[in-house]
């Protein structure tokens, strides 16, 4: 029933029917999104095919750069977006079309949302007045969450009166009275200055397990994701990167995205040449585990079969759009330019669609035979390959316990910020910016020469087109 | 050390500027103050003056004048002065209609500002559109339509029309729209209905669009004379309204006879106005402040 797809009134009757609730009690997962869709009127598709587990008590936390869905994901959990496709389950009920208050979830907004009419207790308890709980009650649970965020001397202070971090302990507090079973945070520290944030941090998590709540929390900050999450859920561009814990995604990320997203400094990726199983770049060569170009060969004699299973693929511009969205992820920049003036603007009507969608599909195909030749010339064994390393696992040539080092290196620092008790230097290797960060003690400063090692088994390889790890 | 200079010297000089626009603009209203105290007599010999030239000339003629023909005297219907209904029909036709409007017109801009119904934007822009019509132009329909309302020659002819403005709609709407979006949907989200949200977070947020709104209603319902003279011209004097008949009495009264009493009439008019524009501007001022939101 639940899979058909219905209008939204069919839906309603049906939930009439069934006294307003859907149930599916297969389900193990506290919250789980299946397949979800997120299309806007104008078209722009934010959220592509979405599948996600939350167990109960779980801390799941969305990251990833602007724009990448992350915020539309949690506002569909929320009810204020309405699902394009998909389904939305809550407890095992069917939550698509159940109305925000239905949910049994607070929300924790980026701007904390308080309103600047009301003090902090009547901000607290705003949610639990709307609900016509006994006043008793509410001053009740209202009392025993301000215990909990110490804001027992401000409740009579109107937000205007209040610090970042208190607005945002009040706007937790209005969560926290709710008794919700889901927490849903969109960016909660982002306003925070970055002492203050760490120390809110901590509160958080606190209060998810004081709480015993299920938490999904929105960031674009992935220290802030490493630190607090159980499981983290990568996007980009709408969709899932990977899921995993932090510790399995830092480790083994599944493509360049989420390799040079997690991590900081991000991890130094390095285009290099492949031929006859050998990986080098100039004169350099890498040294590979045993057995790796086997390894490279199956990967893409895998990855032309589901290259040519794409060519029959009905959506294909989702398949390239999933495939771009797997690359490196590059800060962005701004760019310079003297704003000009525009006194007057002309915009001529679009082209008939039909023809856009023409080239567009065109377009889409060339792309795919762009991937499908590159595979072709891996497999021919002579390519090109993406490699990456940690800057953590760079070390000094002559002060390290590898067991398993890398030819050295020998390079020119060309800057050093100063950690405390380590170092990120940067440097050129053959003509690509580089980082490392090294723990050591004795002072390293700029234009000193250095050689340095890696650590073998940390290396990274690449699929140059896909960005998909090759392991 | 220029720059400071620089800087007082534009200040002196708007400062100059604008008190003399200002003693421009209040030389006529305290010219008719004045005048209302002086005798008709003194204003042939001293026309520019502003005070009366001697003791004798100054009276309280005018305001008793206007305060004692509220008797109908069959032989003197012309001078007959109702003032105190002329009043309270006034009250009634700008408070209650500025109330009314401002009731039907937030409900209209939170709808317009917060609620997603189909083709709401184009509706919007529709109801702006409608603004460019000149007024004039529909003066007629709205007289039959008053008419076939039963709304003819009756104060509530004067409430009516101005219930449909749109000019008041847009005004709020466009403030309304700049209350944070996550206020509303943390309400929603705590179970809110659109009437708690609306009476709850937008109307403590937004008032003093609604202050605004309110003060040009008054204004221009306390003011208006045109539309009063088409619904009310032919009414009998007790359902006149106090602009109305005001203009009424200056009409009759081109002699230099009754000079006190139309000054004497005009001070009246504008005591009510004075009040609730000093009351109006100090909640206007005290509703301008923070959203309380960081952004």
């Amino acid at each position: 029933m639940i899979n058909k797809k219905v209008t939204k009134k069919e839906a309603n009757e049906i939930l009439k029917e069934n006294n307003n609730r859907l149930v599916d009690e297969t389900l193990t997962d506290f919250v789980s999104l299946q397949n979800i869709n997120k299309i806007y009127p104008n078209g722009f598709q934010a959220v592509y095919d979405f599948n996600l587990g939350i167990k109960p008590r779980e801390f799941v936390a969305l990251v990833g750069p602007s724009g990448c869905g992350k915020s539309t994901t949690l506002r569909m959990v929320a009810g204020l977006e309405e699902i394009t496709s998909g389904a939305l389950f809550i407890d095992k009920v069917y939550s698509n079309y159940l109305p925000s208050k239905d949910r049994d979830i607070a929300m924790v907004f980026q701007s904390y949302a308080l309103y600047p009419q009301l003090n902090v207790y009547d901000n607290i308890a705003f949610g639990l007045k709307m609900r016509r709980l006994p006043k008793e009650e509410i001053k009740e649970r209202v009392f025993a969450a301000v215990k909990i965020l110490k804001l027992g001397e401000l409740l009579d202070r109107k937000p205007k009166q209040l610090s970042g971090g208190q607005m945002q302990r009040v706007a937790l507090g209005r969560a926290l009275v709710r008794n919700a079973r889901v927490f849903l945070m969109d960016e909660p520290l982002s306003n925070l200055d970055a002492k203050l944030r760490v120390q809110m941090r901590a509160e958080i998590m606190r209060i998810h397990r004081e709480a015993k709540a299920t938490t999904i929390y929105v960031t674009h900050d992935q220290t802030e994701a490493m630190t607090m999450a159980n499981r983290i859920v990568i996007m980009n561009k709408g969709f899932i990167q990977q899921v995993g814990k932090p510790m399995d995604v830092y480790n083994d990320p599944e493509n360049l995205f989420v390799a040079t997203f997690i991590g900081s400094p991000s991890m130094n990726v390095i285009k290099a040449n492949f031929k006859d199983g050998k990986v080098f770049y100039d004169k350099y060569e890498f040294a590979l585990k045993r057995g790796f170009a086997k390894k490279i060969q199956s990967f893409y004699e895998k990855q032309k079969e589901s290259l040519t299973l794409l060519k029959e693929s009905e959506n294909l511009n989702d398949h390239i759009k999933e495939i771009e969205s797997a690359n490196i992820y590059v800060r962005e920049q701004a760019t310079f330019e003297v704003p000009k003036k525009k006194w007057f603007k002309f915009s001529f009507k679009k082209k008939q669609k039909k023809e856009i969608d023409n080239t567009l599909e065109q377009d889409d195909h060339k792309t795919l035979e762009k991937y499908i030749n590159a595979n072709e010339k891996m497999l021919s064994g002579e390519g090109e390959l993406y490699l990456g390393i940690r800057p953590e696992y760079f070390y000094l040539a002559n002060h390290h316990n590898l067991e398993k080092p890398s030819k050295k290196i020998d390079v020119e620092v060309e800057m050093v910020e100063l950690l405390g008790n380590e170092f990120i230097i940067h440097f050129q290797w053959f003509g690509n910016y580089m980082q490392a960060k090294i723990i050591d003690g004795h002072p390293i400063s700029i234009g000193d020469n250095i050689s340095l090692v890696y650590d073998l088994d940390k290396l990274h390889v690449f699929d140059i087109e896909s960005g998909l790890v090759i392991k | 050390m220029s720059s400071t200079r620089g800087k007082k010297i534009t200040k002196t000089v708007a400062f100059i500027t604008l008190t003399i626009v200002c003693i421009l603009m209040l030389l006529p209203i305290v010219w008719g103050v004045f005048g209302s105290f002086r005798r008709s007599g003194d204003f042939t010999s001293y026309p520019a003056s502003f005070f009366p030239s001697k003791w004798d000339a100054f009276t309280l003629d005018g305001y008793r004048e206007l305060f004692s023909k509220t008797e109908y005297i069959p032989t003197h219907s012309n001078e007959y002065f109702p003032i105190w209904n002329w009043l309270f029909n006034s009250l009634i036709v700008a408070i209650g209609g500025t109330l009314l409007y401002l009731i039907i017109a937030s409900f209209a801009a939170y709808a317009f500002a917060f609620l997603d119904f189909k083709y709401h934007d184009k509706i919007f822009y529709f109801l702006i559109g409608t603004m460019t019509i000149p007024g004039i132009i529909s003066t007629t329909p709205q007289l039959i339509n008053m008419n076939m309302l039963g709304a003819y020659k009756s104060i509530l002819g004067l409430i009516l029309p101005g219930l449909g403005g749109v000019y008041g709609v847009f005004l709020i709407k466009q403030f309304f729209s700049n209350i944070p979006k996550d206020l509303i949907e943390n309400a929603r989200m705590d179970g809110a209905s659109n009437m708690r949200i609306f009476f709850n977070v937008v109307l403590p947020l937004g008032k003093s669009a609604l202050f605004v709104q309110g003060l040009f209603g008054f204004m221009g319902a306390w003011n208006d004379v045109q539309w009063a003279q088409l619904i009310i011209g032919n009414a009998p004097r007790t359902t006149w309204t106090l602009a109305y008949g005001l203009k009424v009495i200056s009409d009759n009264s081109e002699s230099y006879e009754a000079t006190t009493l139309v000054l004497a009439s005009a001070v009246i008019a504008m005591i009510p106005i004075l009040i609730v524009f000093l009351i109006a501007q100090s909640k206007i001022i005290e509703g301008v402040a923070s959203t309380g939101i960081k952004r």
